[in-house]
């Protein structure tokens, strides 16, 4: 007897540890470093040829579980939850590899090989991993195929009946996701979903926009109503930073409540896609009433925030009014707070600002020269400013003179509260570009921008942006057009047919997004009430659930139980069109009479039909008793379909 | 056809001739134990969407449910169309194993892989059946009584493809084995062909006298056979000698020392073997069946086969 192959050179093997590993693969990026190592570890061993099953290796499989545990422990200080859960469940899974020697084994294998491709979901929900999860699931499904058969079959034919079961499971699973009834609202408990985009904070320190500038992330997909609506022109508000420490610009607090605001121009419908993020901010062309988004809120500053400091990926209608006019009477204690400068910092711009302060009493002359000064003086925009000292409105204003957004609108800011007007900074959004292919705007991080707000008497909260009447280019056209030559590759811009497919791959992303990842309560509804008001409850919902998978599951009896049941062997179905052609012209064949002894008589009685008769006879015998080659089986097609005898007359 | 008729896995199948067609309608199917742990995994993966929030993983959670519902058609599917006939079963000796050989015809022009052939509590173990080809399930049933003996209730199944489901057929098939009398186990030398009057009374000891003409069974010599009447175009004929002196033995029923029927028939069954061992022409007399003088495996076969089913 051959020895038994163990290792990667049985094929049993491969076929559980491979549909395994192609499901653990995505948690190694997740997992502690030491559980992905432990798990690869482990399945190098179970591939290696020294690999015995037996009895010997349950105790070190019971030490290793038990190591498992504890070090989960140790590194999560609990079991539960996500991401202890999903060590765990990594550890156990590469260990019970070593156990697998039954069918039920492997069986209870895949089913954690499954349960792992959900747990990925938690952390990635994107096209890629969709095609990752469709082909693991085919691996995991053939994996179970191919140990439920006697032998271990040939690597293609499993590989076939799990697509096959999968593929054919699709329409069943579209329509469930598209039926099952969703829960509206967020769910109680519902965890948040770390994320890798911080996007705007609520400060502002020297340096913290230039990070975001340099990052390509999504910040936000915005869908105008109107389809000749353009977002360049748009500041989309985030973060109001009043308070000033001299470095460090931040955020009042959190005050809620809409200040006083009037529209002062037209009004504008879109929808925000807003990827998600670890911070609050709701982003909003200008003036908003409110943003459809469960427990969002405004604060004095004009801020919309979530509920809660992070958010999965956000959707909201809103109408707003990019220009307006906010708080004509500035309360006391806000006038205080946003003309507070620290003392014994930047006292060359203090100086000039109290120039020009004695100079003119009328504020909008003092906002008009400090523009002009930014105009007229030798600014230039660059995203690799010069470093800056401890004053450093000083320095940029008198010496270095190279900045971005953050440095002028610091600067302005700072000089407005020097000459006595209040002012602060706003930090958001400004720019965007257009995806050709899908028709909706794309907001970057790299579109993060930070402007500024005086109080005019009269005119309540102006905003100005500094950085215009420098580079008046980076408002109207995008930060691509503001830097100098030298240093757009830092953007890593895409040209020509890359930026084509790039928008087309962002046109899939966007569309996947909205329509699986972002089917909820709410689209559901509306899907169902475009296609029949009555469906719309959840009553018509459960009843066109049902009746659709009544009609699937009919549909997949008939295609994968018909051939067996009905129709019979091909080769019986074209022999009983033979016999019904005989019978028609009078010939019938006995119950109790062969093939052969039908022939003989047929041939008998009609001469003239004895050769095709026999010729039939023969290749169907041949077939039926003898074990037929594909070949035969269209020779006798071809015979029958022939075979047409006609009464005598 | 077969209209509503329930075909209840509890009741008794009618004994069937063979070969028999699977249709769908006479196929079980029911969730295995993994089956039951799939519909947990399920509820898992459903509770986790809506725990989480996740969207794709609705899709994922349906797109098992739909791997779950498709794989109870496969399996189905696995068994529908096959043609079972059973093969004849070689009689064996009382105490020995019956092997039932079971032809499963696939006609299909796709494979059947896992096929189990089951009975009380033997199974075939899993077999493959190619595409359009025909295999044997074999279920080796101990025999220890010796007489006919027809197998109960069969079980096809098959669990093929996730071991989600098992689906199988219950058949009941017209199918048996003879079983012959365990040998006695210690040899006897055999009886002396002498006082009986009934049968060999005429007989002149030492001469071979032509009696009859019978006609011819495979292990007849040919010194025997009639090759006149071959040669005239008649079916073979073997000629029958009367007091065939030289070795020919009578194995009577009376001769036996044992006293009860099961130790008779056993002593019987030894003699039978060692007379044809020999090569000698032996007959079989019991108390309703005479087996005239003879030799060779078919004449051994008979006689096992009245001893098996004297009653």
């Amino acid at each position: 007897m051959p020895e038994r192959t163990s290792g990667w050179r049985d094929p049993g093997t491969l076929w559980l540890v491979l549909p395994v590993a192609l499901a653990l693969a995505p948690h190694m990026l997740f997992v502690p470093g030491w559980v992905g190592l432990a798990a690869a570890m482990t399945l190098a061993w179970r591939l290696s040829p020294a690999w015995r099953p037996g009895g010997a290796q349950r105790l070190l499989r019971v030490t290793l579980a038990g190591a498992g545990v504890a070090a989960t422990y140790l590194q999560f200080h609990t079991l539960a939850g996500p991401e202890a859960g999903i060590a765990l469940l990594v550890m156990m899974a590469a260990l019970k590899l070593l156990e697998t020697d039954s069918r039920r084994d492997h069986a209870v294998m895949v089913l954690a090989g499954y349960f792992l491709v959900m747990a990925t979901l938690i952390h990635h929900q994107d096209m890629v991993t969709t095609a990752w999860l469709l082909t693991t699931t085919a691996a995991l499904t053939a994996s179970l195929a191919a140990s439920q058969a006697g032998r271990v079959p040939a690597a293609a034919a499993a590989l076939r009946t799990g697509t096959l079961i999968v593929v054919q499971a699709l329409p069943l699973a579209i329509l469930l996701f598209l039926l099952f009834p969703r829960l509206a609202g967020p769910m109680a408990g519902l965890v948040q979903v770390e994320s890798a985009r911080t996007g705007l904070t609520d400060s502002m320190a020297p340096g913290s926009v230039s990070q975001l500038i340099q990052s390509d992330a999504v910040a936000f997909r915005v869908d105008f109503a109107d389809p000749a609506a353009d977002a360049r022109g748009l500041y989309w508000r985030g973060p109001v930073l009043s308070d000033f420490d001299g470095r460090t610009w931040r955020r009042a607090g959190n005050h809620a409540g809409m200040p006083e605001a009037e529209p002062a121009g037209p009004a504008l419908d879109y929808t925000i896609t807003l990827e998600a993020g670890d911070q609050p901010w709701l982003p909003v062309a200008g003036l908003a009433r409110e943003v459809p988004v469960e427990g969002a809120w405004s604060t004095t500053y004009l801020e919309w925030l979530t509920p809660r400091q992070g958010h999965d990926r956000l959707r909201y209608a809103v109408h707003s009014w990019p220009a307006f006019q906010m708080e004509t009477e500035l309360p006391n204690w806000q006038r205080a707070r946003t003309l507070a400068l620290p003392e014994g910092y930047n006292p060359e711009s203090r100086a000039l600002a109290r120039r020009w302060a004695d100079e003119s009493a009328d504020p909008r002359a003092i906002v008009a020269r400090a523009l002009a000064y930014f105009r007229q003086e030798p600014f230039h925009y660059t995203l690799a400013p010069p470093p800056l000292g401890d004053d450093a409105v000083d320095d940029f204003l008198f010496q270095t003179r190279r900045g971005f957004c953050e440095h002028y609108a610091n600067a302005f800011t700072v000089l407005m509260r020097a000459a006595g007007i209040p002012a602060r900074v706003v930090t958001g959004y400004q720019g965007g570009e257009r995806n050709a292919v899908g028709g909706y705007w794309v907001v970057r991080d790299r579109d993060a921008h930070a402007w500024a707000e005086v109080w005019l008497p009269g005119a309540g909260w102006v905003q100005v942006d500094p950085t215009a009447a420098v580079a008046p280019e980076r408002v109207e056209r995008g930060l691509a057009d503001a830097l100098p030559a030298g240093e757009r590759p830092l953007l890593n811009l895409p040209t020509g047919w890359l930026k084509t497919l790039r928008q087309t791959w962002d046109y899939l992303s966007n569309g996947w997004n909205q329509w699986v990842l972002g089917y909820d309560f709410e689209r559901q509804q509306r899907l169902l009430s475009a296609l029949s008001p009555s469906l719309a409850t959840l009553h018509g919902t459960l009843l066109a659930m049902l009746a659709g998978a009544g009609l699937i599951l009919a549909g997949l009896a008939f295609a994968l139980l018909r051939d067996g049941a009905g129709r019979g062997d091909e080769v019986d179905r074209l022999y009983g069109r033979f016999l019904a052609r005989l019978a028609r012209i009078g010939l019938t064949r006995g119950a109790a009479e062969g093939p052969a002894d039908f022939a003989r008589r047929a041939a008998r009685d009609r001469a003239d039909l004895a050769p095709a008769v026999a010729a039939i006879t023969e290749l169907y015998v041949g077939l039926r008793y003898g074990g037929g080659a594909p070949r035969r089986v269209a020779e006798l097609r071809r015979a029958v379909r022939g075979f047409r005898p006609a009464r005598r007359h | 056809m077969a209209g509503l008729r329930l075909n209840l896995p509890w009741r008794r199948p009618a004994t069937e001739a063979g070969p028999i067609n699977l249709a769908a309608g006479r196929l079980y199917v029911l969730p295995t134990r993994m089956g039951l742990v799939f519909g947990l995994l399920l509820l898992a993966l459903l509770m986790v969407s809506v725990n989480y929030g996740i969207s794709l993983g609705y899709l994922f959670t349906f797109l098992m449910a739909g791997i779950g519902i498709v794989s109870l058609f496969h399996s189905q599917r696995n068994l529908v169309g096959l043609a079972l006939r059973p093969l004849a079963t070689a009689p064996v000796f009382a105490g020995e194993q019956a092997r039932f050989r079971l032809a499963v015809e696939n006609r299909a022009g796709r494979a059947r892989p896992g096929l189990c052939l089951e009975h009380a509590e033997l199974s075939s173990g899993l077999a493959d059946l190619d595409a359009r080809s025909t295999a044997s399930l074999d279920l080796d049933v101990g025999q220890p009584v010796r007489g006919w003996h027809r197998l109960d209730r069969l079980t096809l199944s098959s669990t093929w493809p996730l071991g989600l489901f098992r689906c199988w057929a219950v058949f009941k098939l017209d199918w048996g084995v003879l079983v012959y009398p365990k040998p006695a186990a210690n040899p006897l030398p055999f009886p002396e062909p002498a006082g009986d009057g009934r049968a060999l009374s005429w007989r002149r000891p030492g001469e071979d006298e032509f009696a009859a003409l019978r006609e011819y069974r495979p292990g007849d010599s040919p010194r025997r056979i009639a090759w006149k009447s071959v040669a005239r175009g008649l079916p073979p004929l073997t000629k029958q000698f009367a007091g065939a002196g030289a070795g020919e033995t009578w194995l009577r029923w009376q001769d036996c020392p044992e006293s009860d029927v099961e130790g008779r028939l056993s002593r019987l069954a030894r003699w039978a073997l060692d007379a044809s061992a020999q090569d000698r022409p032996w007959g079989l007399e019991l108390a309703n069946f005479r087996l005239p003088p003879g030799r060779g495996e078919r004449h051994l076969q008979e006689a096992l086969a009245a001893l098996a089913r004297h009653a």
